[in-house]
């Protein structure tokens, strides 16, 4: 029963217009002050303590410095190169700047792991410049909401950092489980571009030379290796996730004040601040999930769970499918956080149990979710672009339906062949 | 005297904005530092994870404060635009309001934490546990402003 209030509660307020974290955190607040009329009341201190020693971990440190990692990247434009290569490399095939959007994605991924930073830098680079060619806005905006859901997918992953910290699973295992799904999302988004703009007509760009793809490829080669450096520095034992993301960091200071040379110390202070502030938003995020995961496991939720999904079936396909629905269904109504924080710690088990790999569950549960970005009315991938472009988001929902179908249709292979997680980390570890 | 409150407000926002900034650069100068010390000096500090993780817990509480004095945020706003001004401002202030109250309990009851961990010392730098438990208090009384300034704005706005 308190529960359900305090998902009400949680709902109420974020459909108010309120900031999610505010409205997670107030969700609990109503809990706990609720619990002071019951048997058992929750101290409010532990809110309070929660608030700080939820967020007091090293590996959590990672996710600033990943952020600070991306906005680095746009400042010394890195984004733009990589674009710039991207187009080269396929901006003739049908679909012309639509699939330099699929790819640029793929590529700034690599450094910045976060689908929202990614479809923001992209998303102002692309999206004018489609517009000018005669896309229409709300497909320009669609394709950028879409392909930025690689971002958490293709190492480095802020996402696969929160769930490695709350199930215990190996970070380098998850970046190397990341890198083949993430192929196969753009893979599948390349093709939808390819085909619905044939079919419609949209148009493609001039066909490169093969110096200008040289001199592209040229210019964006050093940001291209960023993404080796992060995690082979973690594969190879030489850093902690944390020590790479600083890595990171460290690499594009270097290439932006020494290699490209456009990059001033004042620029690095906003980009910092920057970083700073759009971390802590996330941050906050994060600690207001953990104690309200932490009242759902108070109320059980996690037993409830189980035991309604085996009412329902106990094979492990089924139980699959289930989840994911569930997951699905959350995702189109809450923010990835707090989903994470509440499933993660009663799913991993139940499935480890039932022979499911983790590390595959991990990436199957990420891109999961980020369809949930995608996907009305809070999906936040659709809001950025809509913020950019100013185009109503039910328009760009509506241009987005297909690539939604694909990112389903590389879920569900996720979900039931271990090989596309698998493989690359046991190349490497013991995968569990 | 609006002009002196404009300006401190001014003032206040970049002393946070920049503070941040500067602690985000340290934090990771102490971690690449920390990367360097171990293959180059043989020897990895001693307080390479707390001093880190402490400048985090105070670059997210200052720099969530600059997010709400700059109305950076994650929400859907769809249902608020919808709405009339009248209902605008009082769903407005109603969450100003519950976010407020909120946010004097997690202040009030952070309280005995700081002061039960003054008490203690952290292992490597000896420094007194309550250094992580401060940023959310004065976190807290930072954001409290911002959202009193939000709200007079709205109030304002609707009068306007």
């Amino acid at each position: 029963m308190m529960l359900a209030a305090m998902v009400v509660v949680l709902l109420f307020f974020t459909l108010l217009g309120m900031d999610i974290a505010w409205s997670i955190a107030l969700a609990c607040f109503f809990y706990i002050g609720l619990s002071q009329f019951g048997d058992n009341p929750t101290a409010f201190a532990l809110f309070s303590q929660q608030m700080t020693v939820g967020l007091d971990s090293f590996v959590l440190v990672a996710i600033p410095l990943f952020i600070f990692a991306g906005e680095l990247m746009n400042l010394c434009g890195v984004t733009q190169r990589l674009v710039r290569f991207a187009e080269t490399m396929v901006g003739h095939f049908h679909g012309g700047l639509a699939n330099v959007g699929v790819v640029s994605n793929f590529l700034v991924s690599g450094i910045s792991g976060s689908s929202i930073a990614d479809a923001a830098a992209t998303g102002t680079v692309l999206v004018p410049e489609m517009k000018k060619r005669g896309f229409p806005e709300e497909f320009a905006c669609a394709v950028i909401a879409c392909a930025s859901t690689v971002g958490p997918i293709v190492p480095p992953s802020i996402v696969f950092l929160l769930i490695a910290s709350i199930v215990n699973l190996s970070v380098g295992q998850l970046f190397l489980a990341g890198v083949v799904p993430g192929i196969m999302m753009s893979t599948a988004m390349f093709i939808v571009t390819w085909y619905v703009c044939k079919k419609r007509g949209y148009p493609r760009e001039a066909r490169a030379s093969g110096p200008q793809r040289v001199g592209a490829l040229k210019d964006a080669i050093l940001a291209l290796i960023a993404p080796a450096v992060i995690v082979g520095s973690i594969v190879a034992g030489i850093a902690t996730p944390t020590e790479s993301a600083a890595i990171a960091v460290g690499y594009t200071l270097f290439l932006g004040l020494f290699v490209y040379r456009n990059t001033k110390f004042k620029e690095i202070l906003e980009a910092a601040g920057s970083a700073a502030v759009a971390s802590a938003l996330v941050m906050l995020t994060v600690a207001a999930s953990q104690i309200f995961a932490w009242l759902t496991v108070q109320e059980r939720l996690g037993e409830f769970l189980i035991k309604s999904m085996l009412a329902i079936s106990t094979n492990v396909y089924v139980v699959l499918l289930l989840i994911n629905v569930l997951m699905l269904v959350l995702g189109m109504f809450m923010e990835l956080v707090p989903i994470i924080f509440i499933l993660a710690p009663i799913i991993f088990p139940w499935l480890r149990e039932m022979g499911v790999s983790e590390i595959q569950f991990a990436v199957a549960m990420t891109i999961n979710l980020m369809i949930g970005n995608i996907t009305p009315p809070i999906g936040l991938n659709l809001m950025v672009l809509s913020a950019i472009a100013r185009v109503d988001v039910w328009k760009i929902t509506r241009a987005a339906y297909p690539y939604a179908w694909a990112l389903v249709a590389v879920l569900l292979l996720i979900t039931y062949i271990p090989f596309f997680t698998t493989w690359l980390p046991s190349l490497f570890y013991t995968v569990k | 005297m609006r002009h002196v409150l404009d300006k401190a407000d001014r003032a206040l926002e970049g002393a946070l904005y920049y503070g941040s900034a500067l602690l985000m650069l340290g934090m990771t100068g102490v971690i690449l530092y920390t990367v360097v010390a171990r293959y180059f000096f043989n020897s990895s500090p001693i307080w390479a994870e707390e001093v880190p993780r402490v400048i985090f817990l105070w670059v997210t509480y200052l720099a969530v404060a600059v997010a709400v004095r700059r109305g950076q945020s994650l929400r859907i706003t769809f249902l608020l635009e919808k709405m009339p001004p009248v209902a605008r401002l009082l769903t407005e202030t109603f969450m100003h309001l519950a976010i407020l109250v909120m946010l004097g309990f997690l202040v009030w009851h952070n309280r005995p934490v700081i002061e039960l961990n003054s008490q203690t010392k952290m292992l490597a730098t000896q420094w007194a546990d309550s250094v992580r438990y401060w940023p959310l208090t004065v976190g807290c009384v930072l954001i409290g402003v911002y959202q009193l300034r939000l709200l007079v704005r709205s109030i304002r706005d609707y009068r306007a």
